[in-house]
């Protein structure tokens, strides 16, 4: 709907030295954060990281120990959850029992005041219905409905209000893993639709790559790092944050020097190896801990007595395992002074003379640049 | 399949068979007892001598003041207790941290742990001349008379059924979803709309069988208005009493027991059937 390249860059929801403690326990550290208009953006971590709070903090069920919350670049510090204009999708939907699906969806417009006719209730009530294919469940008692369209219902509920920002914690992890994908399919469509900002709060890495234009990547209530699905996974910026996004071979040990091509890393076993730093990534100085990290995909397998052309890296080790998974193969191969390293071979190149069986001896190899170094922080 | 559901059948028949003599002997065979006496003669001593009259139920309007005492103060007396067990209810069940709420739970039941006629006895000493009256008289309020009133049976009453209505709601809102408050705060319901719109009705199985439990055994107290209605206001039960125990009329008794029974039959079919037509939820039969 709207050109996001071309409009101005309007700030929805801001976070300025947020801190959140219950108790002695500190939920959410002295975050800040901004949310552009229209954004899909994720909070995204294990659970206990803080996402869960901080995004009760903008439903307002949480008023910050520090700091200042802004929506729509007002504060809402000290403003109660039912006058602040975002609504929330709960992690189980959280739908009324007592009320069938329109009266569910209803029920927003029903608190304001003055309070809308009804006719114009129902009418806005099957106007949303429609939106999330609904039409006809009206009367319905919302038990009766199944986990995605009470997922839906849940979505209708808090959209008919028109929020400045859709809150939406955790909503897909009650359902099964191919309906979690139609979801995410149609809340993205749904989002562009709508055009309103949808921060979403979860677990799952995979979910909040496909579905979210920025993720914030968070641990001990802290921001570890924030940026589009590719940065974070292309350029993470420690050992956390590519363990937690995508899968990685960590190789760690001690930096023993850099250069203008690389930094080199010296594994316990002795042997050394050569990375690149990410661009965002903070120094490291020599005799620091570091890992490199090599994506599985990154990763080419070749018989061992196969000659090596180029500049990659190269080692060699022995076929452990091998996972047939459809569109690729998954070896485990243990190597030589490198540990067990996790390859992702695809099935476009598995032909016969690449496809390897138990105990082969075999070559990995990659380029130089698809190594990463990263502190172990 | 067939041999386990045979076993299983007997073994039902096994299970239910003491529930069951426990029923006919001590429930059916009495009111059947009450019912035929009822229709009998009153012995020259006393007690019961057959017969077959209608002129017991002809005498019922002579008890006319306790029906009508007991059918007034049960339920102004379940409704009080309601009004004070609700709030205290939703303390417990929405307010109180997890680590004080055992604890004063416990000091809901503790009273229970005494005797009903000892506590009751209290009550006369508190609400009796040298109680509260006495203290009023301190600060210039003279000859207020507060035993032996409608008002004191009605303080008895919701003191010693309190316990039985809080529990019920007490259970009712401490299972209710708290994420349901959530979210009708989050779709700008204001914390009263929240209560009026969420709490309340979805609490409505607790109040109602917290209602009927205090309601049912209201109709049948007798020892309350007996120490606190001091032969003023007394009950049906106190007319029972008086009947069995000191006049000796059993067969009127029996009449008096019937009536009794037959009200209670059409209100509690009439309140049932109100609150399961109110009903909405899935699990809201009377918990």
């Amino acid at each position: 709907m709207v050109d996001q390249s071309t409009s101005s860059r309007e700030i929805d929801i801001e976070f300025r030295g947020v801190t959140k403690r219950f108790d002695d326990v500190v939920a959410v550290d002295n975050v800040s954060l901004d949310v552009e208009r229209g954004a899909f953006f994720s909070f995204l971590g294990p659970s206990g990281c803080g996402k869960t709070t901080s995004l009760r903090l903008i439903a307002g069920f949480e008023q910050p120990t520090e700091g200042d919350v802004f929506i729509g670049g007002n504060s809402v510090v000290g403003i109660p959850s039912h006058k602040r204009p975002v609504n929330m999708v709960f992690q189980h939907y959280a739908l009324f029992p007592h009320m069938n699906v329109a009266e569910n969806i209803g029920y927003g417009l029903r608190q304001r005041s003055p309070k809308p006719a009804k006719q114009d209730v129902d009418k806005r009530v099957d106007e949303t219905l429609e939106m999330v294919r609904l039409s006809g469940y009206a009367k319905r008692r919302v038990w009766e409905l199944s986990g995605g369209q009470q997922q839906r219902v849940a979505l209708a509920r808090a959209l008919i209000n028109h929020p400045t920002c859709l809150l939406l914690d955790e909503p897909l992890a009650a359902l099964d893993r191919k309906l979690r994908r139609e979801m995410q399919i149609e809340l993205q469509t749904l989002q562009r639709e709508v055009g309103i900002t949808f921060i979403l709060v979860t677990h799952d890495q995979e979910e909040a790559l496909s579905m979210s234009d920025r993720i914030c990547i968070m641990r001990d209530g802290r921001i570890v790092q924030s940026g589009s699905p590719r940065e974070l996974y292309d350029e993470p910026v420690n050992r956390y944050v590519a363990d937690f996004v995508g899968k990685s071979n960590f190789f760690s040990g001690e930096v023993v020097g850099s250069n203008g091509s690389g930094v080199t890393v010296k594994l316990e076993s002795g042997q050394a190896l050569t990375g690149i730093q990410p661009k965002s990534a903070p120094g490291l100085a020599n005799g620091s801990r570091a890992s490199i990290a090599v994506r599985p995909e990154m990763i080419s397998i070749k018989a061992a007595d196969e000659a090596n052309t180029d500049s990659s890296i190269t080692i060699k080790g022995q076929v452990m395992n091998r996972i047939f998974l459809g569109e690729h193969s998954e070896y485990l191969v243990a190597t030589e002074g490198y540990g067990d390293v996790m390859v992702l071979s695809p099935k476009s190149i598995e032909h016969s003379d690449r496809s390897f069986v138990l105990d082969d001896r075999v070559a990995l190899s990659w380029r130089p640049d698809a190594a990463l170094v990263l502190g172990d922080a | 399949m067939g041999a386990d559901s045979k076993t299983n059948r007997w073994l039902t028949a096994a299970l239910l068979t003491p529930t069951s003599l426990w029923f006919l002997f001590l429930l059916i065979l009495p009111l059947i007892v009450i019912l035929v006496f009822s229709f009998g003669e009153r012995a020259a001593v006393g007690g019961y001598a057959g017969g077959f009259t209608l002129e017991h139920y002809a005498n019922l309007p002579s008890r006319l003041k306790a029906f009508q005492n007991t059918l007034i103060i049960a339920p102004v007396g379940t409704l009080l207790a309601l009004l004070v067990a609700y709030p205290l209810a939703y303390y417990l069940a929405v307010r109180v941290s997890r680590r004080y709420k055992l604890i004063l739970l416990v000091l809901v039941i503790v009273p229970f742990w005494t005797s009903l006629l000892v506590r009751t006895y209290a009550w006369i000493f508190i609400l009796g001349g040298r109680g509260i009256p006495t203290l009023l008289e301190f600060i210039g309020i003279e000859g207020v008379r507060l035993i032996n009133t409608p008002g004191a049976v009605l303080v008895g009453i919701v003191y010693g059924y309190l316990p039985l209505m809080v529990f019920p709601i007490f259970v009712s809102l401490e299972k209710l979803d708290k994420s349901l408050l959530e979210a009708s705060s989050d779709l700008g319901g204001s914390p009263y709309k929240t209560f009026t719109q969420i709490t309340l009705p979805l609490s409505m199985p607790g109040v109602a069988t917290g209602c009927m439990l205090v309601f049912i055994l209201l109709m049948g107290e007798f020892l309350i208005p007996a120490f606190l209605g001091g032969g003023k206001v007394f009950f049906i039960g106190n007319a029972l009493v008086d009947l069995f125990l000191q006049s000796r009329n059993w067969p009127f008794g029996a009449a008096v027991s019937v009536t009794l029974v037959v009200i209670m039959l059409i209100t509690v079919t009439l309140y049932m059937r109100m609150t399961l037509r109110g009903n909405t939820g899935r699990d809201e039969s009377l918990m």
